[in-house]
């Protein structure tokens, strides 16, 4: 079967590698704006933000270069897109057009054919998956460290877009959405059909699973008394988490967004002794809800297993629906 | 005679719709067998149901003892099938149609199909989609015919082609099995063609086989009767009526005959294949009560 | 070599238009004592017909003995070939013609005898095929 796959498929591969290859120039020149930037500032020298000077200059390259994390958002809709046009056609395009009956009646089972198709372009998926999560860890190395170093940085890359395009939940979620699509095929019959519906279970999928990811391990929290009649007193979170929630709590434990609101009883300001007096009265602190830099690799191996479970169940079903159901 | 498909009570049924009932048949190994029938009577079905791509609901259908459906390692080696309007990759030639033949099939015959297209001039390397339609049923039967299977089957093999082009399919398919012992089973709801080419009938009409029988048997067996009205009672408790059309003043009918016909009033005429045809499917159509399309 | 043609309108059966053709050309002398059948391949590539069937018509052509199958050459005509004696041929023109007088006197025309002759023969041969 070598030869039919290379030959049906080798439009769509070598649009894979146009992608990736497309994606890596990109990357790469973001890269080179990052490193140069990264290596003239001399950010190599701070392990931490505890000096001053450190602090003052990784802010600065955070604020600059942030935007980057952004820049890749984009990337997110590749594994949607290779369910679409390469996973719903798959077994959508012979039914549509007929072709199954003279396919399926020459020599090789439709259980032979099914498998061999869906492993050559599983095997492609998660290749290209892999190198482009490479790529992208190597292109935004210099941010990633800056972000892991600070405190409470807003894009890290325990979040979205980083999280779903390093380690291994890309090559999950594309496995996913090939897995998705060639079940669709199996169900729609006709390719148009097949990649609406492909496009409407990737996103059923996929926008819960990172809704839900803050939730998956129970967050840390930390609190820290307010002094001074000012909330800029922040707990001790370790640099490079990702902030859930910030607010305050009071003795009772009920939480508040901002401070008027929770200590609306002390308010108007007469003093700031008398302030600090009120707040210490209401047992009020401030409070931070995160997830710890070190449970990336957790995180991402239950994103992972998730989506891949979900693959071999509906590759599943598209097998059992390819050998039983067209019939 | 050796039966190379058998079928017990073989039925199917798409959702509340029988395409095909009861059908108990033997076919016979190295015949050409007609399937006709009017459309949507459940050729396509039996077809199918024989090379494995569709599931009985009900009955078992097995080729060389094995069953298609159940067993494709074991039967698609032995069972080549052309679909109607024979679906081909239109973006691949020729050529590369017989390469992938090569590659899915053990037993792949590629200088004699390869030869075969160079007399009959088609080009190897145009895309199929760009071939005209008597091009393109040569290449589905040259490809068909590689796997040097035991059973070919065809599915409205000659519609949509010109007669030069049904003549030359004709000429290939049976030049091709000249050699070999290869059952044909080919379906048409064109008769006419039929009789020269084929040795066995299946009749099938709103989904159950009407007749199976060598066709020269069934011939010989069968007579057009013309003569008076008053005397048709007494022929009709003789012998099996398949179809009757009376005028006023005459009886014709179409009777399987059991014996001679010896009233001498009877004029007795021997039957067409197209006669036979029509007389048994008007048979189901006057049973059934329901408009039937009309047979070519 | 001869060709073979069919009249898929005459109500005569494929494999006996061969036959008839075979023994019209040996007749008329086309074919000759020695001359070889095209084989059932040729014929069929020729006539889009059942290859069973041209078995059968030379099969028929060995059991009358006008031809012969050679094994590894093919079938050949054989060389002394069925002859109608000119006595009979006269006896038999003359019945006809005593046929085709009374027939005309029952109102026949040459449409309606010839009809009437094709449904005979036809019958004849296929009452011959059932006893056979």
């Amino acid at each position: 079967m070598r030869w039919l796959l290379w030959r049906q498929h080798r439009f769509e591969m070598m649009c894979i590698a146009l992608t990736l290859v497309l994606c890596a120039a990109f990357l790469s020149l973001e890269h080179l704006t990052l490193a140069s930037a990264f290596a003239d500032r001399s950010l190599g020298q701070c392990a931490s933000s505890s000096s001053p000077s450190c602090q003052t200059s990784l802010n600065a390259f955070v604020n600059q270069f942030g935007s980057m994390n952004l820049s890749i958002y984009w990337m997110l809709i590749l594994p949607a897109v290779l369910g679409i046009f390469i996973g719903a056609p798959l077994v959508a395009r012979e039914l549509e057009s007929g072709t199954f009956r003279f396919v399926w009646v020459q020599g090789v089972t439709r259980t032979r054919w099914f498998v061999a198709k869906v492993a050559a372009l599983a095997v492609a998926t998660v290749v290209a998956a892999a190198a482009l999560s490479v790529i992208i860890s190597w292109a935004l190395a210099p941010l990633i460290r800056v972000e892991g170093i600070l405190l409470m940085p807003s894009l890290n890359s325990l979040t979205t877009p980083l999280f779903d395009l390093t380690g291994v939940v890309l090559i999950a979620s594309s496995v996913f959405a090939l897995s998705i699509g060639v079940l669709a095929g199996t169900l729609a019959r006709t390719s148009v059909l097949a990649m609406l519906l492909t496009l409407v279970a990737f996103a059923a999928v996929a926008v819960p699973l990172d809704m839900y990811r803050p939730h998956f391990l129970q967050p840390e929290t930390a609190t820290a008394a307010i002094q001074g009649g000012s909330n800029s007193n922040l707990p001790a979170v370790p640099p490079g988490s990702w902030v859930l929630k910030m607010g305050f709590v009071d003795a009772q434990g009920r939480w508040y967004d901002l401070l008027s609101e929770a200590a609306g009883a002390c308010l108007p300001i007469d003093s700031s002794a008398a302030f600090d007096r009120c707040i210490s009265n209401l047992g009020l602190s401030t409070y931070v809800e995160y997830q710890p830099p070190d449970r990336f690799w957790h995180l991402q191996v239950a994103q992972a297993a998730t989506y891949g479970g979900l693959s071999l169940v509906a590759l599943m079903a598209a097998w059992w629906i390819v050998r039983r159901r067209i019939a | 005679m050796t039966a190379i498909v058998e079928t017990k009570a073989l039925a199917k049924r798409y959702g509340n719709n029988w395409a095909l009932r009861n059908c108990t048949l033997q076919l016979p190994q190295g015949g050409v067998i007609a399937l006709v029938g009017p459309n949507g009577a459940g050729k396509t079905t039996l077809l199918q149901l024989v090379v494995g791509l569709l599931r009985p609901t009900e009955g078992t259908i097995t080729v060389n003892h094995r069953r298609p459906f159940d067993e494709p390692a074991a039967v698609l080696p032995h069972v080549a099938f052309v679909a109607q309007d024979r679906p081909l990759y239109g973006g691949l030639t020729a050529d590369e149609h017989l390469t992938l033949g090569r590659q899915l099939n053990k037993k792949w015959a590629d200088d004699a199909v390869r030869n075969r297209f160079g007399r009959l001039r088609i080009p190897l390397d145009r895309k199929v989609r760009h071939l005209s339609g008597g091009q393109q049923a040569q290449v589905a039967l040259g490809l068909g015919l590689a796997k040097q299977a035991d059973v070919v089957v065809l599915d409205e093999p000659l519609a949509s082609l010109d007669p030069l082009a049904r003549q030359e399919f004709l000429q290939t398919l049976m030049e091709a099995i000249s050699e070999t012992g290869t059952t044909v089973l080919l379906s048409s709801h064109i008769v006419a063609e039929l009789e020269r080419t084929c040795d066995y009938l299946l009749i099938i009409a709103d989904a159950r086989i009407q007749l199976a029988g060598d066709i020269e048997n069934t011939l010989a067996t069968h007579r057009r009767v013309i003569g008076p009205l008053e005397s048709w009672p007494a022929l009709s408790s003789l012998h099996d009526v398949i179809f009757a059309s009376h005028t006023p003043r005459q009886a014709t009918a179409v009777v399987r005959v059991n014996g001679q016909i010896f009233d001498p009033v009877w004029e007795v005429h021997p039957v067409t294949l197209e006669e036979l045809v029509l007389a048994y499917l008007s048979r189901t159509q006057s049973e059934s009560g329901e408009p039937k399309e009309a047979m070519t | 070599m001869i060709e073979f043609w069919l009249n898929s309108r005459s109500g005569v059966p494929p494999y006996l238009q061969i036959i008839q053709q075979v023994k019209h050309a040996v007749l008329v002398g086309r074919l000759k004592a020695g001359d070889r059948l095209p084989t059932v391949r040729e014929v069929v590539s020729q006539v889009a017909i059942n290859p069973n069937t041209v078995f059968k018509a030379y099969r028929e052509l060995v059991h009358t003995g006008i031809v012969e199958m050679r094994p590894g050459l093919g079938t050949f005509v054989r060389d002394a070939p069925k002859v109608i004696a000119p006595a009979d041929f006269s006896a038999l023109r003359r019945s006809l013609l005593r046929w085709t007088r009374s027939a005309r006197q029952a109102g026949l025309d040459a449409a309606a005898m010839e009809a009437l002759l094709m449904a005979t023969l036809s019958e004849d041969h296929q009452m011959e095929e059932g006893t056979a």
